[in-house]
C-alpha cells in the first residue's frame, strides 16, 4: 500500500538543451542512477524524499528535454506542477535570452500561481562567462523571481533552493486550507433562510 | 485472469494510489512506481500524437473543418458489465448511490486518442482516463487482447472511479491531488477487485 | 481490416524502414522510407522504449516480458522484438487483436530472406557501433524486400 509518503509535489525543470539541467540534481535525488527516458519521451524523473513538519514529502522532479521536437509533448508536462525551475547557461547568451520564451510557456501551460526559480548554471567557468550576475539578477528581480547561480561542482545552493520551494508549497497548501475555512466563517450562511423572502420578490 | 496491481495517477502525472492484489506482484519501490506513473503520463500524450496519417485524413473528411470531437464520433460505447461490484456480498450497496449499481448503461470512453491498453508476454495493462484527467490503471496477471476482457477491465476501472468519487473526494480530510489514504476506499476497492 | 503503417527499428534506435499507407482504399498510396528521421518515428520509438522498460519492471524477475501490443482509442500497435535487437512495428485498426503471426512472417520469411541473406546489405545499419538515438541515415533500400513487403501487406491494407 502506498502509505510511504504523505505529500507528492511536482517540480518541473525547463530550459534550453545543453544548459546542464540534468547534472544539476544528480546528487540531490534518492537514486543516483539515471533513466534514459529523456531522449525518448522528453522527460526524465528524479525523486527526493524529505521530511517536512513530521510529514514525508516526495519531490518528483520532472526533468524535461529542451529540444524543439518535444515541445508539444513537454507542454503537457506543465500540468499541475507546483514549482518550476528555469535553467540557463551563464556561458551561453542565447540560453539566457530564451528564458523569456520559457516564461511565456509557463504562462501558457502552467497553473497561475506556480512558484518559479531562475538558475544560472556553470558559474565555475568564469573565463567563459557571458551573462553577468547583475544583469540576470536585475532581470529576475523585475519579474520577482528568486535567482541564483550554481555549478555542477557545487550545487548545494540549488538543493537548498529546492527544499525552500518544497516548504513554500507545503505552507501555501496549509494557507489555502485556512483561507477556505475562514471564508466559510465570513460567508455567514443563512441557515434559517430568512433572506429568501426578501430577495424572491421579483420571482413570481 | 486476476488483477495484479491498481494505480491511480492524478491529472499531473503523480502517483496517488498503488496497491498490489496478488502475492506474486513484483516488489517495486515507491520511487520506481512514481517514475512508472510519470512515464505513463508521457506515453499517453505521445500515443495520441502519433495517430496514423490515414486516420487523420479520414477524420478530417467526416468532421467538417478538421476539428475532431473529443471522444471521437465513431468511437463505440463500452458495454456495461453487470455483475461487477453492484452490491457487496452482504447485500449492502457499495457506494452512496441509491440504485443497485453506479451505472447500468454502456458508456463512452473519455479517452479518445490516448493510451488505453497494453499487452506484454506476461501482463495486460488497462488505462481508464476520466474527463478530469485522472487515470486509473490496472495490471492483470495474464496478457489478453480479448475485446470482452478489455470491456470488463474498463468497467472495473470506471467503478473504481465511482468509489474514488464516493470515498476519496467526499472525505473531508483528503487533500486533492495528494496521496490517497482512505480506509473505506481501500476496503471497497478490495471488495470490487475480489468480485472478479 | 486496415493497416496504417509498418516500421523497423534497429538496435541503435534508428528507423531503418517505414511504410505508411495514407488511403485505406488504395494499397499503393502513401510513402516509403520518407519518415525515418521525422518526429513520428522518434515518438513511436520512444513510446515503445519506455513501455518496454515498464513491462520489464512489471513482469516476474529473471524472465523476459516483451511488449506485444499497444492500443489507444484510435489504433493498435503490434510489436515484435527480435533477438538481434530489431523492432518490427505494425499499426492497425482496433479490430486486429493480434498480428504477431504477420510480424513473425515479415521477419523470418521476408526480412531474413531478402535482407539478411543478401551479401550486399550491411550487417549493421549504423556507421559506428556506438551510434545511438536515431542519428542514422541508412535504410533498407533492397528492392526484393520492398516488393515482398508490398505483396504481403498490400492485400491487408484494406
Amino acid at each position: 500500500m502506498n502509505s510511504e509518503y504523505d505529500y507528492l509535489f511536482k517540480l518541473l525543470l525547463i530550459g534550453d538543451s545543453g544548459v546542464g539541467k540534468s547534472c544539476l540534481l544528480l546528487r540531490f535525488s534518492d537514486d543516483t542512477y539515471t533513466n534514459d527516458y529523456i531522449s525518448t519521451i522528453g522527460v526524465d524523473f528524479k525523486i527526493k524524499t524529505v521530511e517536512l513538519d513530521g510529514k514525508t514529502v516526495k519531490l518528483q522532479i520532472w526533468d524535461t528535454a529542451g529540444q524543439e521536437r518535444f515541445r508539444t509533448i513537454t507542454s503537457s508536462y506543465y500540468r499541475g506542477a507546483h514549482g518550476i525551475i528555469i535553467v540557463y547557461d551563464v556561458t551561453d547568451q542565447d540560453s539566457f535570452n530564451d528564458v523569456k520564451m520559457w516564461l511565456q510557456e509557463i504562462d501558457r501551460y502552467a497553473t497561475a500561481g506556480v512558484l518559479k526559480l531562475m538558475v544560472g548554471n556553470k558559474s565555475d567557468l568564469q573565463d567563459k562567462r557571458v551573462v553577468e550576475y547583475d544583469v540576470a539578477k536585475e532581470f529576475a528581480d523585475s519579474l520577482q523571481i528568486p535567482f541564483l547561480e550554481t555549478s555542477a561542482l557545487d550545487s548545494s545552493n540549488v538543493e537548498e533552493a529546492f527544499l525552500t520551494m518544497a516548504k513554500q508549497i507545503k505552507d501555501s497548501m496549509a494557507q489555502q486550507h485556512k483561507d477556505s475555512s475562514k471564508k466559510d466563517d465570513k460567508a455567514n450562511v443563512n441557515l434559517k433562510g430568512q433572506s429568501l423572502s426578501n430577495s424572491s420578490s421579483g420571482c413570481c | 485472469m486476476a488483477i495484479q496491481t491498481i494505480l491511480v495517477i492524478n491529472k499531473s502525472g503523480g502517483l496517488v494510489y498503488q496497491r498490489d492484489f496478488v502475492a506474486t506482484a513484483p516488489r517495486l519501490s515507491s520511487n520506481e512506481y512514481l517514475i512508472l506513473a510519470g512515464t505513463l503520463q508521457g506515453i499517453v500524450a505521445i500515443a495520441s500524437q502519433i495517430t496514423p496519417k490515414s486516420l487523420q485524413i479520414a477524420g478530417k473528411g467526416s468532421a467538417k473543418g478538421g476539428v475532431e470531437p473529443a471522444g471521437g464520433a465513431a468511437a463505440p460505447l463500452v458495454p456495461y458489465v453487470g455483475t461487477l461490484g453492484a452490491t457487496t456480498a452482504s447485500g449492502t450497496p457499495m457506494g452512496s448511490f441509491l440504485g443497485p449499481d453506479y451505472f447500468n448503461d454502456a458508456f463512452a470512453s473519455c479517452n479518445g486518442r490516448g493510451l488505453k491498453h497494453v499487452t506484454t508476454d506476461q501482463n495486460s495493462l488497462f488505462l481508464y482516463q476520466t474527463l478530469t484527467g485522472i487515470k486509473f490503471v490496472a495490471v492483470s496477471t495474464q496478457p489478453t487482447t480479448n475485446a470482452m476482457a478489455v470491456a470488463v477491465a474498463e468497467n472495473l476501472l470506471r467503478k473504481a472511479y465511482c468509489l474514488y468519487a464516493d470515498y476519496v473526494m467526499k472525505n473531508p480530510f483528503y487533500e486533492p491531488e495528494m496521496p490517497i489514504k482512505c480506509e473505506l476506499f481501500d476496503q471497497k476497492l478490495g471488495v470490487l477487485v475480489g468480485q472478479l | 481490416m486496415a493497416l496504417y503503417s509498418f516500421w523497423i527499428f534497429d538496435r541503435h534506435c534508428n528507423c531503418i524502414f517505414d511504410r505508411e499507407w495514407t488511403l485505406k482504399t488504395n494499397p499503393s498510396s502513401g510513402t516509403t522510407n520518407s519518415k525515418l528521421n521525422e518526429d513520428t518515428a522518434k515518438l513511436l520509438y520512444g513510446m515503445v522504449f519506455s513501455l518496454r522498460s515498464i513491462s520489464q519492471k512489471l513482469g516476474s524477475k529473471g524472465s523476459f516480458n516483451e511488449i506485444r501490443t499497444i492500443a489507444t482509442g484510435k489504433y493498435r500497435a503490434h510489436i515484435l522484438c527480435t533477438a538481434s535487437g530489431l523492432w518490427f512495428i505494425l499499426l492497425s485498426d482496433l479490430g486486429q487483436e493480434d498480428l504477431s503471426q504477420v510480424l513473425r512472417y515479415l521477419y523470418s520469411e521476408i526480412y531474413v530472406k531478402t535482407v539478411v541473406y543478401n551479401w550486399l546489405s550491411p550487417v549493421d545499419f549504423a556507421d559506428s557501433p556506438n551510434e545511438r538515438r536515431g542519428q542514422g541515415f541508412r535504410k533498407i533500400r533492397n528492392r526484393q524486400f520492398l516488393l515482398a513487403v508490398e505483396k504481403f501487406l498490400g492485400p491487408m491494407v484494406n
